[in-house]
């Protein structure tokens, strides 16, 4: 198959060394895969031609973006691993009718500038944006801060070129924002984690890009007076475009790194922006400073230059760094609860934290719910370890009695996949394998992902 | 729950080996977001050529999970170690740390040139000798010799900028003088810094024994902002190419031996050439474990400033600075952005000079391929690394690229050699650019290096003769 292989994509697309199978074995989570083989496309007619050689010989196939992924989605059971990074052309974009064209390879962030240059926007916008691919987002349906204003991946997705698992090629949806053709294919491709299909073109909808923004910071004394904010805000005709949350621990193991001289006596800090025309901008940074104090923020600042802003960012951009200082292994969650569960969610899961000890940073997007509670600890301590999964099911089992969802915007993949049933219950599994078996009869695309294989 | 397929043994507590820092390793999550900030990766798009897969190779080196080959060897010796990624980390892995380790047990396998290994071995570390081949360079390039020599040489020699002959004896007679000055009169003439700052001057090997004009310039600056500049005789090459390619015990070598050259002044140790500040600042970290010398290293690590720095926090005599009508680009040098930290200091330096417009290059921290010997070991990929650096500077439409540290500046005069822009696009160092507006108006003049030499202002240590 090898062999197959190398005639098909030509000499050093084929990837079989020690060194590179360990490589792409890893994604950013602590679980760990097992490739054969490595392959490199470039084309769409190359990707078909490796999918029609895996399903020949029931090979199991593993796309795989930029790896950034905190699901586990990415990690391959045996087979081949499918690397999309050469395919990376920003095609089209189309400034009349807002769209862009692109191959799965391309970076979330050249996107952005590619957008941004031709005066136009591409919202979503995962932390890991700088380094993912739009292949890797599609696939796990990545979100973001940006979410409750601007949407998720998924709304932003036109039509996708797809290679089946046996090597034919499926163009789902289209170019225009209204499309009722039949199934919404497109849909069902977005956030299926590479088992149903591999993107190898995307068409995407960009929108108009904001005039101006404006960043804010406002310390609550008290977490419940900082979760009401979001409703206020929409009260008052305010959709702020992003509104981060970071609570107390966040805050010290931060300001234990930096020394920024945060409000560490605070038990939650937000920080928000809201974007559109400029007067608009002044006018509703004014807005939510005012409601902030109203709720009971102890302090407001508003950022007067993009330097400032960057500054207000950086408390909540160096959480992650700042926390595996404390111990190395980062295991990073993503329940979303309805937005008014949220008070309650966070005192949840710091009431585990207090139980168990562990050492875990609440943050997230307050906006759209979705909140990440990041354990850290030390791989090789196997009593914590086993802690450390005892309080994920706990948090999983929280979020679902809240009203919420296992995943926000990281997905399935192996990590969640053991608490898959406990959201979707038996009916959902069923159908989804159903789904699954629809389109890859032999199991071969991504196996052992979203327990479809089982 | 069950254990899934997917979840991982436990790595072992004790590294399989020693040598390398196990714990340091272990800090990297794999989050992949040093990726793009990688010129391997980037050109590539392979992970064993990121850092995130040369941090996992190097762990499975540790963990016996991966021999000592030269399947290993081989990415690792394509780093270019420009520590860009150190930048991107959000989980602070040290990775220049951990690739110099790693590199003490690859080097044997994938060996440099015999060339390059004499050269490190045998002139990089002393300065006369060194100085004589700049000085049979210089006679060489006169002759129209130097342009012979093959490969990734030859390329490297036609970039050197005219080398004028009697400028390694000059520098001798430089540091001589300023020694003998030391001890009388001189150090009226070497003008007193309004807060009576001494600076000590690093004077490096490549910068003194080919580039001296800009150890000249440098100094020059230095002296305007008001710095009594002393050269304390006995240094000698800061070591980092050592390091960076698998020889720590020469490296330390040269530490104690610049260590105890310093030690002997107070005052801020100063040197313009990025990648050696970033390496004087590790002594600290390459002696930690020498109970002697330990300490010492500590107090020489932190008294190491980049020139920019230095005159950042001094500033410059804004009524000595004549306008320069020139449309300037800046280069960061690796091992001062990502190393050191200092981002702002040069680019604020060069927009106080007036007249000077100042274009930000796109990918301005990304490495241009240089690295230390690396386009000498690689010339293929540091090619592949220089071309697109250059589209980068032509986007700018930059009259003048100023560098930080020789080796940007050597691997920049290629990159618009084999642009075809000689004429039109200027490589200069932050301290020429400087020099020349202080110097006064003269717009078709060309690089300084070809001026009088003026060096009158430097005072240099006592002890013996510096070579």
């Amino acid at each position: 198959m090898i062999a197959e292989l190398e005639e098909a994509l030509g000499p050093g697309r084929v990837l079989t060394s020690p060194q590179a199978l360990l490589c792409y074995a890893l994604d950013a989570t602590y679980h760990v895969g097992r490739p054969e083989a490595v392959v490199l496309p470039e084309s769409t007619a190359e990707v078909a031609a490796v999918m029609r050689i895996a399903s020949r010989h029931k090979v199991p196939v593993t796309p795989r973006g930029a790896g950034t992924g905190l699901s586990g989605g990415a990690l391959p059971k045996g087979g081949i691993v499918l690397s999309l990074t050469r395919m990376n052309r920003i095609k089209e974009i189309d400034r009349k009718n807002l769209i862009a064209v692109v191959e799965p390879g391309v970076i979330t962030a050249h996107l952005q500038q590619a957008a941004e240059a031709a005066g136009l926007f591409y919202p979503p916008d995962p932390a890991s944006s700088q380094v993912s691919t739009i292949g890797g987002n599609i696939a796990e349906n990545a979100g973001g801060p940006r979410c409750f204003k601007y949407g998720v991946t998924r709304d932003y997705v036109l039509g996708l070129e797809v290679v089946l698992a046996d090597g034919r090629v499926l163009r789902t949806g289209g170019r225009t924002v209204k499309n009722v053709t039949g199934y919404d294919l497109t849909r069902l491709m977005v956030g299926s984690e590479g088992t149903l299909g591999v993107v190898t073109e995307a068409t995407l909808r960009l929108v108009p890009r904001p005039e101006a923004t404006q960043t804010l910071m406002a310390v609550f004394p008290r977490l419940e007076d900082a979760a009401e904010t979001n409703a206020a805000l929409v009260a008052r005709g305010v959709t702020p475009a992003t509104l981060e949350i970071m609570d107390q621990l966040s805050l010290r193991v931060v300001e234990n790194y930096l020394h920024l001289g945060l409000p560490v006596e605070a038990e939650a800090v937000l920080v928000i922006s809201v974007d559109g025309f400029r007067e608009a901008v002044q006018r509703q940074a004014d807005t939510v400073a005012a409601i902030c104090r109203e709720l009971g923020a102890s302090e407001v600042r508003i950022a007067r230059t993009p330097e400032e802003a960057q500054e207000l960012w950086r408390a909540r951009r160096s959480i992650s760094t700042a926390i595996t200082q404390v111990k190395p292994t980062k295991i990073g969650e993503d329940v979303a609860v309805p937005p008014s569960r949220i008070p309650e969610l966070i005192r949840r899961i710091q009431y585990l934290r207090e139980k168990t000890g562990l050492t875990m940073a609440i943050y997230g997007h307050i906006g759209d719910g979705n909140i990440h509670p990041n354990v850290v600890t030390d791989l090789r301590d196997r009593e914590e370890m086993a802690k450390v999964e005892q309080v994920l099911e706990e948090i999983a089992r929280i979020a679902l009695e809240l009203g919420g969802t296992l995943s926000g915007e990281h997905g399935i993949g192996t990590l969640k996949a053991p608490y898959l049933e406990m959201e979707v219950g038996e009916t959902g599994i069923d159908v989804m394998r159903r789904i699954k078996r629809a389109l890859d009869p032999d199991g071969i695309l991504n196996p052992g992902k979203m327990r479809l294989d089982e | 729950m069950s254990k899934s397929w997917s979840v991982p043994e436990p790595p072992p507590l004790r590294p399989a080996i020693s040598g390398l820092d196990y714990e340091g390793l272990l800090r990297c999550v794999h989050c992949g977001f040093c990726a793009q900030a990688c010129p391997t990766y980037r050109e590539t798009g392979l992970e064993t050529l990121s850092p995130r897969g040369r941090l996992t190779l190097m762990r499975a080196l540790a963990e016996g999970k991966l021999p000592l080959d030269e399947g290993l060897a081989e990415p690792l010796d394509l780093c270019l170690g420009c520590r860009a990624c150190e930048s991107a980390c959000p989980s602070g892995v040290r990775y220049g740390r951990l690739l110099e380790e790693v590199r003490v047990l690859t080097a044997p396998l994938k060996p440099p040139g015999r060339l390059i290994r004499f050269g490190l071995r045998h002139l990089i570390p002393y300065p006369g000798p060194l100085r004589a081949v700049g000085w049979l360079a210089a006679l060489a390039q006169r002759l129209g010799l130097l342009r012979l020599l093959p490969g990734a040489f030859g390329d490297l020699a036609r970039a050197l900028p005219r080398i004028h002959p009697a400028r390694p004896y000059r520098a001798a007679r430089a540091y001589r003088t300023a020694r003998v000055l030391s001890g009388g009169t001189g150090e009226e003439k070497a003008g007193q810094a309004p807060n009576g700052q001494t600076v000590l001057f690093f004077r490096g090997c490549i910068q003194d024994a080919f580039l001296f004009h800009q150890n000249e310039a440098a100094i020059r600056v230095l002296t305007a902002a008001g710095a009594r500049c002393i050269v304390p005789a006995g240094q000698v090459c800061c070591g980092a190419l050592h390091a960076h390619s698998g020889d720590l015990e020469t490296a330390r070598r040269l530490a104690r031996k610049n260590i105890a050259a310093f030690e002997r002044y107070p005052g801020p140790i100063v040197t313009h050439a990025g990648g050696c500040g970033a390496h004087l600042k590790e002594y600290a970290h390459l002696l930690r474990d020498n109970p002697e010398w330990a300490e010492r290293a500590r107090a020489f690590s932190a008294r190491v400033m980049d020139f920019s720095q230095w005159l950042a926090e001094v500033g410059l005599p804004a009524d000595a600075l004549s306008p320069l009508p020139l449309t300037v680009t800046y280069q960061d040098s690796c091992h001062l952005v990502h190393g050191q930290k200092v981002r702002r200091q040069p680019r604020d330096l060069i927009r106080t000079i007036p007249g000077i417009r100042y274009r930000e290059m796109n990918g301005a921290d990304r490495c241009c391929g240089s690295a230390g010997i690396y386009n000498l070991v690689h010339p293929e990929m540091a090619d592949r690394v220089l071309r697109e650096k250059m589209a980068r500077v032509a986007e700018t439409g930059a009259q003048v690229v100023v560098t930080a540290n020789p080796g940007c500046y050597l691997q920049l005069r290629l990159g618009v050699q084999q642009a075809g822009l000689e004429g039109q696009v200027e490589v200069l160092s932050l301290a020429e650019l400087l020099d020349r507006s202080l110097r006064g108006p003269s717009p078709t003049a060309p690089a300084v290096s070809d001026r009088s030499p003026g060096t009158g202002a430097c005072t240099g240590g006592s002890g013996g003769s510096d070579t």
